[in-house]
């Protein structure tokens, strides 16, 4: 029962993780697609977390730690390059 | 009871997650799409994060859930505003007419030029 559960919730977030890579694919300019990756990221995340609670281990959550701050890094300094802040 | 707290926290948290996915794709103009993820992919994650403290129980994943969830409640918002203010400025366009636009550059004498003293 819960297996099941979280194997459709699994696949939820994928459905997601395909509706961001649409917009990221089709986004009229380059902060779309920024904005489409990084819930993406924040999506991966949440399968993570589903497949943790699967398992009953807390070894994954050092990798969601990591992932929301290169997911943060990534959305910064990409907002900044292209504000063009950076290029002094 | 922990299990049934699991399970509707971990059904809540999909359905927030979902809901950030759909607007993502779906909402009409970059100043909306990003308000998607900011806020309903962060609380979805906070649903997901308590679904699998909850599953393991070790204080260990407590502390890194509680961390991981501060961190993200204090890094989406700095992160949407960045992008949205370069958004405005690089002049990406609304679908409606903006009615309160306080980023926009005064007309008047008292305004303060733009500095051109770049080295």
């Amino acid at each position: 029962m819960e297996t099941y559960l979280i194997v459709v919730a699994q696949g939820v977030l994928g459905i997601g993780i395909v509706l961001c890579g649409i917009r990221a694919v089709r986004g009229p300019s380059a902060f779309d697609r920024v904005m489409a990756f990084d819930c993406i990221a924040l999506n991966v995340v949440g399968v993570v977390l589903l497949d943790s609670i699967v398992q009953r281990t807390g070894a994954y959550m050092d990798m969601v730690l990591v992932v929301a701050l290169l997911g943060f890094l990534g959305t910064i300094s990409f907002a900044a390059y292209l504000e063009g802040s950076l290029v002094d | 009871m922990i299990e049934a707290f699991k399970l509707t926290a971990v059904v809540v948290g999909v359905f927030f997650m979902a809901v950030a996915s759909i607007g993502v794709l779906r909402l009409p103009d970059f100043y909306h799409r990003i308000h998607a993820p900011t806020k309903a992919a962060t609380l979805g994650l906070a649903f997901l994060l308590l679904a699998a403290a909850l599953a393991v129980g070790e204080a260990v994943v407590w502390t890194k859930a509680v961390l991981a969830l501060l961190f993200l409640a204090a890094t989406a918002p700095v992160g949407a505003h960045l992008l949205c203010r370069a958004a405005y400025r690089a002049g990406v366009p609304s679908a409606k007419a903006i009615e309160l636009d306080e980023y926009r550059p005064h007309d008047g004498e008292h305004t303060p030029q733009p500095s051109s003293s770049e080295s």
